[in-house]
């Protein structure tokens, strides 16, 4: 019997090394040496040079940059998932009915979402939003004057964070299959309670989803505090380094000043706090999130 | 389970000879071609029209040299330099580099990179000005590349604009003269600017163009001092610098920053140029090619760069528009640097490049275009008006990105209004010493 498992193991072992050594190869590795690079001066022209804590101590207390990318970065999550969830929910529900063409709508909704946020969308959006776009230009039509979507340090990370709302479709995938896993008798015992569609929505639809939107949530977090295309490539972090993202930051210090020590150990810093703060997520969604086995 | 064992080991095994024979055929391939076709790579920044030259340049060289593949591997300027760093930390560098001269103190600590042109047989080095091999293309004593252009700078005129405006294409700007015409444009019709300059890089925008140009022009010397490492301008002049920056902003002279700036490094394609709403911008000779094809030659030409009312000098910034070098881990130097020194001496290369990288630093080449008239008359002017009084080399501390964005971010707080002139000037010197002596103690 023993001998069985034990054989079944090595198998089963065998089957995972190619993903092993890949991991090992292009995840571990690269993960513990940033980790070593982090307490060292390192400017990719020279050899590591141990400087202990030196980088740690230098971003907290005399690099300004760092807590105005951090400052931005918490700004531009905050804004974009709301944005993004929302939509992404609003959409899923306005797709979860039974009308003629609603697959090919779904087709239509998710294309966006395949573009993501490319090089290609970032111009694009630039040329939508610049002073004299297409959408200044249709606001004007309707008499609203132009505004500085991204030309004015007050509006341009408002603005980024609407290239993300685009990317709404995987998101709204995983919604719209939730809504079709809620079961159709709650509603039927809603209607005869005499409940509305709002009060049906807070008390039946929500509640019930709420495992996908947690989950939806918690990746969106993640994948927005490392944001990096629509910043670098429409405003470059201006203006005034208002759209200046914690990923800029880190490509800035490593590319640009070739600082790799220092980098790393702002990559380690935002790793710490997307750890820090899905923990906290995790904290708050246990009291909100309905598993439908009867488990909060 | 032992047939199970055994398929399972068997799919580890083919997974690792599919592998290991992708691997090994790539060398095998690499090195059955070594004996019949030789590749090599070629890197290089520029727009569209620079690409399509270089790249008929090496097709013609491939018909000429069958055994020669040249693959090409081109971008714009912005990123160029972190890419090539970072290939050269990696060791894949490509066998030739087109480099900029700003690059040279990171490269110079980066050990012998670049084969010394010096010492190879296939490249002619008296076709080029000694001066400008020592100045621009000399690491830690050994000359790692040559020169591709002679960069003149100055304006990029957009003609409709100076038309519409009753303004002669020929007048010599000083920065006073352009706030007081470009306010009352500004004032006639708010969607025109006399001007437009983005934020910038290291090597362009408001620091180099409009703050540094500024302040030599007004004193007769850059800001920086290499050798110590210290400013040598004074908090008055630097107040003057910024005053002016601020009021090509306030009187509607100068498009507004957050405009402009979202096309850094390709102000060609911002819109109001290309409706002819932009009077001009400044920029290296080098660049006219691509603000000529976005508006179209008969609405374009050149002038002289903006000076300073009353001030030291009158001279214009000059240097090789950008240089080619060979790198030292090439596995065929002889082809490389034939290819190279046939690009600047051949006839029918020097016809298809043109004057993509400016007017051609090497005698042969800038003769034969010469004679064939195929200099851009545009690139020939902006480099005859600055030969009429050339500016010295700029410090190399001036390009440090880090000190370039440092002084970037200053001269936005100026221009938005969130600090004055005089307080800019302040800053300027405490912060920008500041990383001056850090840069300096890590050398």
């Amino acid at each position: 019997m023993k001998k069985n498992m034990r054989t079944r193991d090595s198998v089963g072992y065998l089957y995972l090394l190619p993903w092993i050594i890949g991991f090992l190869t292009f995840q571990l590795y690269p993960l513990i040496s940033s980790l070593y690079y982090s307490f060292t001066s390192f400017n990719i022209t020279s050899s590591p040079r141990f400087i202990g804590w030196d980088n740690y101590v230098t971003m907290f207390t005399s690099d300004p940059l760092f807590w105005t990318a951090l400052g931005n970065t918490v700004q531009y999550v905050m804004m974009s998932i709301p944005m993004k969830i929302g939509f992404a929910l609003f959409v899923a529900m306005l797709l979860n009915q039974k009308i003629r063409g609603i697959n090919l709508y779904r087709t239509l909704y998710y294309i966006p979402s395949i573009f993501g946020g490319s090089v290609a969308v970032s111009i694009l959006w630039r040329f939508l939003f610049m002073s004299g776009g297409m959408v200044n230009r249709l606001l004007n039509t309707i008499g609203i004057a132009s505004i500085p979507w991204l030309s004015s340090p007050n509006w341009s990370l408002f603005t980024l964070s609407l290239l993300s709302v685009w990317q709404f479709g995987s998101s709204m995938v995983l919604f719209l299959a939730s809504l079709k896993q809620v079961p159709e008798d709650l509603y039927e015992a809603a209607l005869i309670d005499g409940a509305g569609r709002i009060r049906t929505f807070f008390a039946i639809t929500l509640p019930m989803i709420t495992p996908v939107l947690f989950f939806n949530i918690l990746m969106q977090i993640i994948n927005a505090f490392q944001d990096f295309t629509g910043a670098f490539v429409i405003t470059n972090g201006g203006p005034l380094n208002s759209t200046y993202l914690f990923a800029l930051k880190l490509y800035d210090e490593a590319f640009t000043y070739f600082k790799m020590g220092y980098a790393s150990a702002l990559s380690w810093i935002l790793f710490i706090f997307i750890i820090g703060f899905t923990a906290i997520f995790f904290r708050f969604s246990n009291a909100v999130t309905f598993y439908g086995d009867g488990e909060a | 389970m032992k047939r199970t064992r055994i398929i399972a080991v068997l799919c580890v095994v083919l997974i690792c000879m599919g592998t290991g024979s992708m691997l090994f055929a790539q060398g095998k391939t690499e090195k059955g071609e070594a004996q019949n076709v030789v590749t090599l790579r070629f890197s290089w920044w520029g727009s569209d029209p620079r690409h399509e030259a270089t790249l008929k340049a090496i097709a013609r060289y491939q018909e000429l040299y069958p055994n020669v593949r040249i693959e090409g591997e081109y971008q714009g300027y912005s990123g160029y330099q972190q890419k090539l760093m970072t290939q050269i930390a990696g060791r894949t560098e490509p066998d030739l580099i087109q480099l900029d001269h700003a690059w040279n103190p990171d490269l110079s600590t980066q050990g012998d990179v670049f084969l010394d042109l010096a010492q190879q047989k296939n490249v002619d080095l008296t076709q080029y000005p000694a001066s400008v091999l020592d100045e621009f293309c000399t690491i830690n004593g050994k000359i790692i590349s040559i020169p591709m252009g002679t960069n003149g700078f100055g304006a990029m005129i957009n003609k409709n604009f100076f038309a519409k405006h009753d303004i002669p294409v020929d007048i010599v700007w000083t920065w006073e003269k352009m706030i007081e015409i470009g306010a009352k444009i500004n004032k006639s019709n708010r969607e025109d600017y006399l001007f437009a300059i983005e934020s910038g890089t290291s090597t362009g925008g408001l620091g180099p163009f409009v703050l540094g140009a500024y302040i030599y022009n007004l004193t007769g010397k850059y800001w920086a001092d290499d050798a110590t490492y210290t400013i040598q301008t004074s908090r008055a002049d630097l107040v003057k610098a910024f005053t002016i920056l601020k009021e090509l902003y306030t009187s509607g002279t100068a498009q507004p920053l957050g405009d402009a700036s979202l096309f850094t490094g390709q102000m060609e394609q911002n819109p109001k140029w290309l409706n002819g709403q932009i009077g001009f911008t400044v920029d290296w000779s080098g660049t006219i090619g691509k603000y000529k094809s976005a508006v179209g030659a008969e609405s374009f030409t050149v002038g002289m760069p903006p000076f300073v009312e009353g001030g030291n000098n009158r001279k214009i910034a000059s240097k090789p528009s950008m240089e080619l070098a060979v790198s030292a881990r090439t596995a065929h130097p002889d082809i490389a640097t034939h290819f190279a020194n046939w690009l600047f001496n051949d006839p029918e290369a020097v016809a298809i490049m043109g004057t993509q990288r400016s007017i051609p630093a090497n005698q042969t080449a800038f003769t034969l275009l010469n004679e064939a008239n195929a200099i851009d008359p545009d690139v020939a002017l902006m480099c005859e008006l600055t030969a009429t009084a050339p500016a010295s080399p700029v410090p190399s501390i001036q390009n440090n990105n880090e000190v370039a964005d440092i002084i970037k971010d200053i001269c936005e707080q100026v221009v938005y209004g969130r600090m004055t002139p005089s307080t800019a000037a302040d800053v300027f010197l405490s912060s920008v010493q500041a990383k001056l002596t850090t840069l300096q103690a890590r050398r």
